[in-house]
């Protein structure tokens, strides 16, 4: 298990560098019923399959059954920064439609899942029970709107103030062990949950983000405040301690952060057309206590004037040191305060509402919203989805999504059987490959499982 | 149905090719390196610059050993403008210069010397002058340091010889001096006497003058070989380095003159022309002594000059000539003589209205005026200094004064990338008086560039003050002046060479208002920029 843990860890680095690094969201796998990975959106859906492993094609182990890989960038497309001139074929920051584009608080999200491993199998056909083994990273980071609104000065704040409320970072990595079970109440009702040991890996936290710069109307005095708390978990290595020997294995193996989490599910079906469900994910807290630091700023502000010339008037000091004097004080003020401690920090909840309509025995559709709850905000993100089965092999499906303030998302989905053995993949914006200057999400999910189904072909709806 | 579903995958094989060769077409989109040439960004940048509450002593700079912001109880100013034009210690009036004996004399023993056998010569005693500066009488010293040296050499003696040196009226704790000198054979010896702590009596009885008698004796200390007598000595003494801790007699009439010393009125230093009438200015003339002497000096030539306002040069009258110096009265002690000069007994008032930016004087003197024979005394801690003081109470009117200073400036060539350029001048004076400050820009040829603000722009309004006899501000007076430099005129500025700052500056109604200057008036400037200026990448 420890080897297949360190060889899992190049790989996950490659796919967080490499140009396959896609996806957020996962929205169009929810409606990809065949596969059995999307019971983690919702554990009241109960997959098609009775029984499935997860599995790699080479391998032909029950290792690495699902990649999910996501980038996105609420705040702006890569046309919205750089406007392309193919008359001179040259490139050109576009300020204004660069800002017009961004929101107050915007984030650039990286999400990575790899599923080690998973095996999910069904009782009686009422009952449901799967076991999964995860390797998850979230990175967010929160960049403000007035934050990079400075960048063209800071007049246009004079009488107000820059807002950086929020800026900061999150991070975390962890093992996931989960355990779930799906049971069918009666004709109408299914309900689900899963329950997760987690052991925390690195964590970084920005807890408290509060800064602002105000520009008098008068005076145009500054003046810069800041409310800062980050918390940080990670080997001591990465702090400068223990000699700078960074190991991999301890890295991997430090059970020392244990959490948990839960996900609970509930599907009704309407009638033979109709079924809606919704589920809520990752409710759960991870215990930090190794290589823990809590790094502060006290709740202050500094108010800049100008300079006193009345040093300088009398020839008691000159620029230099007037300027040391101003940036000691600077420093004074906002002062970091570093100090070991323990912290408690929760995951990042979603939330899935959803309704389904049958149109025949091989097609649907369906509506897909998902509420991804950070820092007490709801970001949603809403998918029309069209599944449609072809014989007992295939299995695709096609949605439109809005997601991170961005309307211009075609999904696209497919499984594909080859006797017991199903690949699948799944992106919530084909049009990435195509125009990726045009685009905010970037994101794949894709795996390979053994399924059986009761019967010999895949159901129908 | 296999074929229709290949078909089917080949189709979607076939799209998703088309796809990825289309996604390689905008690849020259993510390519940096076709980033537009000298592409421009601007950016709009508002910054406070300068916040300063300036009291008088900040704004005139003129605070240190010499210059010198006094308040009194009330806090009301004065400026203090101080300077020693003379000064003299004892050492540099009284030095005792080094004096040269070289006395030589012969002397006869009688007897055999053989081995161990001592003869004695009959003493000689030297009677020795010594020279004075300014031929002065020396009746007594006490000398601080100081040696008498000897080279004495006999010539053609074969024996061994002691030479007692006695100076009965040179004394230390009540003891004569009494040293002996061994002498071996015709070398030369070389002796140094330590005269530190010695007071020598010196005998001016009788015509003599600073007389000092001096007793050799010689021992001879047989050797065994011939009484060749009478032998000649030659004691080649001196007396050098001498310093004194203390020194009476009577030092005669010392003169001593040094002319031309100036005092640097820093006020006026910056001023084009302009009026000032100042209440109640005054010189002060301090004369510190603690030499036992009498001293007569005479200030002579006290001008005033002034740069920019006719009449240029104008004499202080009504101070007296001669001024008669008070002498300490007992050693140790000095005494001060002091002479004021104002509005009451000098044409002071009317000097101080040129605005001089020095005060010029010249000193001669002269101890023992009476010329009689005199009894006088100093120690070496002695010193006779003269100080002037010109005192300025900021209490008057001013007007159309005008202040100027020129600077290098260059505003560097970027100053194109502009596009405007404000300056945001808030004032909140505490001083009655009314500023209007301009600032010049100037090519290499001193042509005018241009000017930052309109003309007769006043940005400092006095403040409201009370009647006499405080006048009293009760009211500061706020301004706010904005300039705005479009991107036509700081194109303009690129040539800036100089700056010249010229302000004009009134007290309260044009000048026509008597206002004080108190320590606790200030000025509060805050000076605020914003500018427009594009970056190139």
């Amino acid at each position: 298990m420890k080897k297949i843990i360190i060889l899992t860890i190049p790989f996950l680095l490659f796919l967080m560098v490499s140009d396959m690094v896609k996806a957020q969201n996962d929205m169009t796998i929810y409606n990809l019923g065949s596969v059995p990975q999307a019971y983690y959106d919702n554990p009241a859906l109960m997959p098609d399959t009775k029984f499935h492993i997860g599995c790699m094609p080479v391998l032909f182990i029950p290792i690495l059954s699902s990649n999910y890989t996501s980038i996105s960038n609420s705040g702006f497309r890569w046309d919205n920064l750089m406007h392309y001139d193919k008359t001179v074929d040259s490139i050109r920051p576009d300020s204004a439609k660069f800002f017009k584009n961004l929101s107050k608080k915007n984030y650039l999200a990286i999400n990575q899942q790899i599923e080690l491993f998973s095996f999910g199998f069904k009782i009686k056909h009422k009952h449901y029970i799967n076991v999964s083994l995860t390797e998850k990273i979230d990175f967010r980071f929160c960049y403000p709107r007035d934050m990079l609104l400075l960048a063209n000065g800071n007049s246009q704040f004079i009488g107000s103030e820059a807002n950086f409320d929020g800026i900061g970072v999150d991070m975390m990595h962890y093992h996931e062990i989960a355990i779930g079970y799906t049971t069918e109440i009666n004709k109408k009702w299914t309900v689900g949950g899963r329950a997760k040991l987690l052991f925390g890996l690195s964590n970084v936290w920005t807890y408290r983000s509060k800064a602002s710069l105000a520009v008098d109307k008068d005076y145009f005095d500054l003046t810069p405040s800041s409310n800062m708390i980050v918390y940080t978990s990670a080997p001591e290595t990465l702090y400068g301690n223990n000699g700078g020997k960074f190991s991999i294995s301890d890295y991997l193996l430090n059970f020392g952060n244990p959490g948990f989490g839960i996900d609970l599910g509930v599907n009704y079906k309407i009638d033979d057309k109709w079924s809606v469900a919704g589920s809520v994910l990752d409710f759960g807290y991870i215990f930090w206590n190794t290589g823990t630091r809590k790094y502060s700023t006290a709740d202050t502000s500094f108010i800049f004037r100008g300079i006193d010339v009345k040093g300088l008037l009398n020839g008691n000091t000159n620029y230099t040191d007037m300027f040391k004097k101003i940036t000691d004080s600077l420093s004074n003020i906002f002062k970091i305060d570093e100090k070991n401690q323990k912290y408690t920090s929760t995951l990042n909840p979603k939330i899935y509402l959803s309704a389904c309509y049958k149109i025949g025995k091989r097609d649907r559709v369906s509506v897909v919203f998902r509420g991804d709850i950070y820092k007490s905000t709801i970001h949603p993100a809403f998918t029309l989805a069209y599944n449609c089965r072809f014989g007992n092999i295939l299995d695709l499906v096609v949605s439109y999504s809005y997601m991170n303030r961005d309307f211009l998302n075609f999904g696209f989905g497919s499984s594909v059987r080859f006797g017991p053995f199903q690949i699948f993949i799944t992106t919530d914006n084909v049009l990435a490959a195509i125009i990726p200057y045009h685009t905010k999400n970037i994101n794949v999910h894709f795996g390979c499982n053994y399924v059986f189904y009761y019967k010999k072909s895949m159901p129908l709806f | 149905m296999k074929t229709l579903l290949l078909n089917k995958y080949a189709k979607t094989l076939l799209l998703l090719l088309v796809v990825l060769s289309l996604s390689s077409c905008y690849k020259d989109r993510f390519d940096l390196n076709k980033l537009e040439k000298n592409g421009e960004w601007s950016a709009d940048v508002a910054a406070p610059a300068v916040y300063s509450s300036l009291t008088i002593r900040d704004l005139l700079d003129d605070y240190d050993q010499n210059n010198l912001v006094v308040e009194d109880a009330t806090n009301f100013l004065n400026l203090i403008y101080w300077k020693k034009v003379y000064s003299k210690n004892a050492e540099d009036l009284l030095g005792i210069p080094n004096q040269t004996l070289n006395t030589t004399y012969t002397f006869d023993v009688v007897g055999t010397l053989p081995f161990g056998v001592d003869l004695v010569a009959p003493p000689n005693t030297t009677y020795y002058s010594f020279t004075t500066p300014n031929n002065m009488t020396i009746d007594n010293v006490t000398l601080k340091s100081g040696s008498f040296d000897f080279m004495i050499n006999i010539a053609g003696f074969t024996h061994n010889a002691t030479i007692n040196i006695v100076i009965p009226s040179a004394t230390k704790a009540g003891i004569p001096l009494n040293q002996n000198i061994d002498i071996f054979g015709s070398a030369t010896t070389t002796q140094h006497i330590d005269l530190s702590g010695y007071t020598i009596v010196f005998d001016n009885t009788g015509g003599n003058q600073n007389r000092l008698a001096i007793v050799y004796t010689v021992t001879v200390h047989g050797q065994g070989g011939a009484n060749n007598s009478p032998y000649t000595v030659n004691m080649g003494e001196s007396f050098t380095n001498l310093k004194f801790e203390e020194i009476h007699g009577d030092f005669k009439q010392l003169s001593f003159n040094f002319p031309g010393d100036s005092i640097q009125l820093r006020l006026f230093t910056n001023k084009i022309h302009g009026s000032m009438e100042l209440e109640d200015p005054k010189i002060h003339v301090y004369i510190n002594s603690s030499f036992g002497l009498p001293i007569e000096i005479n200030i002579t030539n006290v001008n005033a000059s002034a740069g920019w306002n006719a009449p240029y040069q104008l004499p202080v009258n009504g101070i007296p000539i001669p001024l008669n110096i008070n002498p300490a009265l007992s050693v140790g002690d000095s005494a001060l003589t002091t002479y004021n000069f104002d509005k009451t007994n000098s044409n002071f008032m009317n000097v101080i209205a040129i605005a001089p930016q020095w005060v010029t004087t010249d000193i001669s003197g002269l101890s023992n005026p009476s010329g009689a024979p005199a009894s006088n005394f100093a120690t070496a801690a002695s010193h006779f200094d003269v100080n002037m003081q010109v005192e300025l109470p900021l209490f008057g009117r001013a007007w159309d004064f005008v202040l100027e200073d020129t600077t290098k400036f260059d505003f560097g060539t970027d100053i194109d990338r502009a596009e405007y350029l404000e300056f945001r001048i808030n004032t909140q004076n505490g001083f009655p008086i009314d500023a209007i400050t301009q600032l010049y820009f100037l090519d290499n040829a001193n042509h005018v560039i241009d000017s930052i603000l309109p003309q007769d722009e006043q940005i400092i309004s006095g403040a409201l003050s009370g009647g006499a006899p405080d006048y009293r501000v009760y009211e500061s007076v706020h301004k706010l002046t904005q300039i705005v430099f479009e991107k036509s005129r700081l194109t303009a500025l690129k040539n800036t060479k100089k700056v010249i700052i010229r302000g004009r500056l009134a007290t309260s109604q044009n000048g026509t208002q008597i206002v004080k200057i108190y320590s606790d008036y200030a000025l509060e400037v805050r000076l605020a920029v914003r500018a427009k200026f594009n970056v190139q990448y």
